[in-house]
């Protein structure tokens, strides 16, 4: 499904993110390797959103974490606006939200912000970060440290780090989850406007809704394997109902 | 704002937080009151940069092992490898912003013992100056401070040659009133002898010393105690020996920290302050450069995830 107000853009030769044949293994024994990817493709134009689905363990956040450039693909690769990922030009387009982060506690939200905001675009201005704070509701908690924070309150600021710079590829692990309503609200009408100027967007989620408000295309992995991709609206309707779920996810029904 | 910098103040800024510099004012308050409860003032100069070695080991270890690895084990650290900041400027700029982190609280820690250790009362001396020499005993006028009150300890360097005691005659005059002490019974390298206060004689004190044959007295001249005063703080100066290997281990458990786990990187800067620090400056400039490397290689390959 398409976002109501979506318009065309010049999406040139390559593809925002191009992930090809990607696999990857997490190392449990020294010589045993847990595969986590199996060689996944996955490229993703300028104002699309990719939604990723499928059940826990499935390499949703593995995914993300190669695309970002934090993890090492054990083979294929991960391109990102025509560099790899992980290099200093591909991490200048990325904005990157993990699922968690444990805050270091005595640090101000403002503080936080400010050195991320910094690190990103080596002179990050004081008015960007004001801007996605009132994006997301956190001014009035700038000053407090973060480690007095709620869930909810620090999922905000690892939405806002993401959002600082406009980085035209945006990589959201779980974005909403912990989001009050009316800062949900808030940050849909966001990433559209941003998908509507040319930003990628992949998202891992497990919410439907989540892929049914922003998602122009799915991809459902299964432990490490790509193994349904289409439009959004071709694979929710697949999902509906607790059956058809189950049988995208291989679940039993 | 280049990236190095960004990194070293945020580096400088977990380093200094209220928690910490009031650590570091404990710490300091526990080697300075430690100074006050010696046994003799004497044992401050070995002691307190001991104290300090070891306390500020305690404190600045774990703080600069912390620095990099709890970021990485609670996630934040992956929210700075996915910008644009080089693996080289952020290695250098937390290293050296925890560095400079590491000597504030240092420094804070040792004004905070000096300033409370300075308190410590040690003994008043004034030497004693030889007035004459004969049969009858070498005679030592102590010029005494106003309002000083006896009685006064005198010490004497001494060798007795006889381990099992030879006797030491103290005669006492001030002004015209003279004593004669009971002789002290001399079996060390030094004596003490109590001289009583004279009162209401005022004035200079002459003490005439008369050892036996088998004593020797030493070339030193005795000295009075005439009261007590503060150590000071040039009493207890800074430990400049103490310094240099703490400092060292904690540039090894900040570069450790950027590649390993929290208790490698202590174990790291405990191996450096235990081992025998080198003479020469080149040995330390290559112990600086490596440990560098060491933060710079294990940030890069942390950003990418390529160690366990």
């Amino acid at each position: 499904m398409r976002a109501a107000g979506y318009r065309t853009v010049d999406c040139g030769p390559m593809p925002m993110l191009d992930v090809r044949a990607v696999a990857h293994g997490y190392r449990r024994l020294p010589l045993r390797r847990v595969p986590s990817l199996r060689g996944v493709d996955l490229a993703v134009e300028r104002g699309e959103c990719w939604g990723l689905l499928g059940p826990n363990g499935s390499g949703k956040s593995t995914l993300l974490r190669v695309a970002a450039g934090l993890l090492e693909p054990s083979a294929g690769q991960a391109i990102v606006d025509g560099h790899r990922a992980g290099s200093r030009a591909a991490r200048t387009l990325v904005g990157y939200a993990p699922d968690e982060v444990r805050w270091p506690r005595t640090l101000s939200v403002a503080a936080a912000l400010h050195e991320l905001s910094a690190l990103s675009s080596l002179g990050g201005s004081l008015q960007r970060v004001e801007d996605v704070a009132r994006l997301l509701g956190l001014l009035p908690l700038l000053g407090r440290p973060l480690g007095s924070l709620s869930h909810g309150q620090g999922r905000r600021v690892v939405l806002a780090q993401a959002l600082l710079g406009d980085p035209p590829l945006l990589l959201l692990d779980e974005p909403f989850s912990g989001l009050d309503s009316l800062v949900l609200h808030d940050v849909r009408r966001h990433l559209h406007a941003r998908l509507a100027d040319g930003a990628a967007l992949v998202l891992a989620s497990h919410r439907l809704e989540d892929f049914a408000e922003l998602c122009t295309h799915v991809l459902v992995l299964r432990d490490g394997s790509a193994v349904r991709r289409g439009t959004a609206a071709e694979v929710l309707a697949e999902a509906e109902g607790r059956a058809g779920l189950a049988a995208l996810l291989g679940a039993e029904a | 704002m280049s990236g190095a910098l960004i990194a070293a103040l945020a580096a400088l800024r977990r380093m200094l937080t209220p928690a910490t510099l009031l650590l570091a004012v404990l710490a300091g308050a526990l080697a300075g009151a430690a100074v006050l409860g010696l046994p003799e003032s004497s044992l401050a100069d070995e002691v307190f940069p001991a104290l300090l070695r070891v306390l500020g080991a305690l404190l600045l270890l774990p703080l600069a092992a912390s620095l990099a690895s709890s970021e990485r084990a609670g996630g934040f650290e992956q929210l700075v490898a996915v910008r644009r900041v080089g693996s080289v400027a952020w290695a250098c700029g937390r290293v050296f912003g925890g560095m400079l982190g590491a000597v504030t609280l240092a420094l804070l820690m040792a004004f905070a013992a000096r300033m409370l250790g300075s308190l410590r009362q040690v003994p008043l001396e004034v030497s004693g100056v030889a007035e004459g020499e004969g049969v009858a005993g070498t005679t030592w006028r102590f010029p005494l401070p106003a309002g000083a009150e006896g009685p006064f300890d005198l010490r004497v360097e001494t060798q007795p040659l006889d381990p099992a005691g030879v006797r030491l005659h103290v005669g006492v005059q001030r002004s015209d009133r003279r004593e004669e002490l009971p002789p002290v019974v001399v079996q060390r390298r030094s004596a003490l002898v109590v001289i009583p206060d004279l009162a209401p004689a005022r004035g200079d004190l002459a003490v005439t010393l008369r050892p036996e044959d088998q004593l020797l007295l030493g070339n030193e001249p005795p000295r009075l105690a005439v009261g007590t005063q503060p150590l000071g703080r040039e009493g207890l100066p800074l430990p400049r020996s103490a310094a240099g290997p703490l400092l060292l281990a904690t540039l090894a458990a900040l570069a450790a920290g950027c590649a390993f786990h929290f208790e490698t990187a202590c174990l790291a800067g405990l191996l450096v302050i235990a081992m025998r620090m080198p003479d020469e400056a080149a040995a330390w400039v290559a112990a600086v450069l490596g440990l560098l490397l060491l933060a710079v290689l294990g940030t890069a390959l942390q950003r990418r995830a390529a160690l366990p």
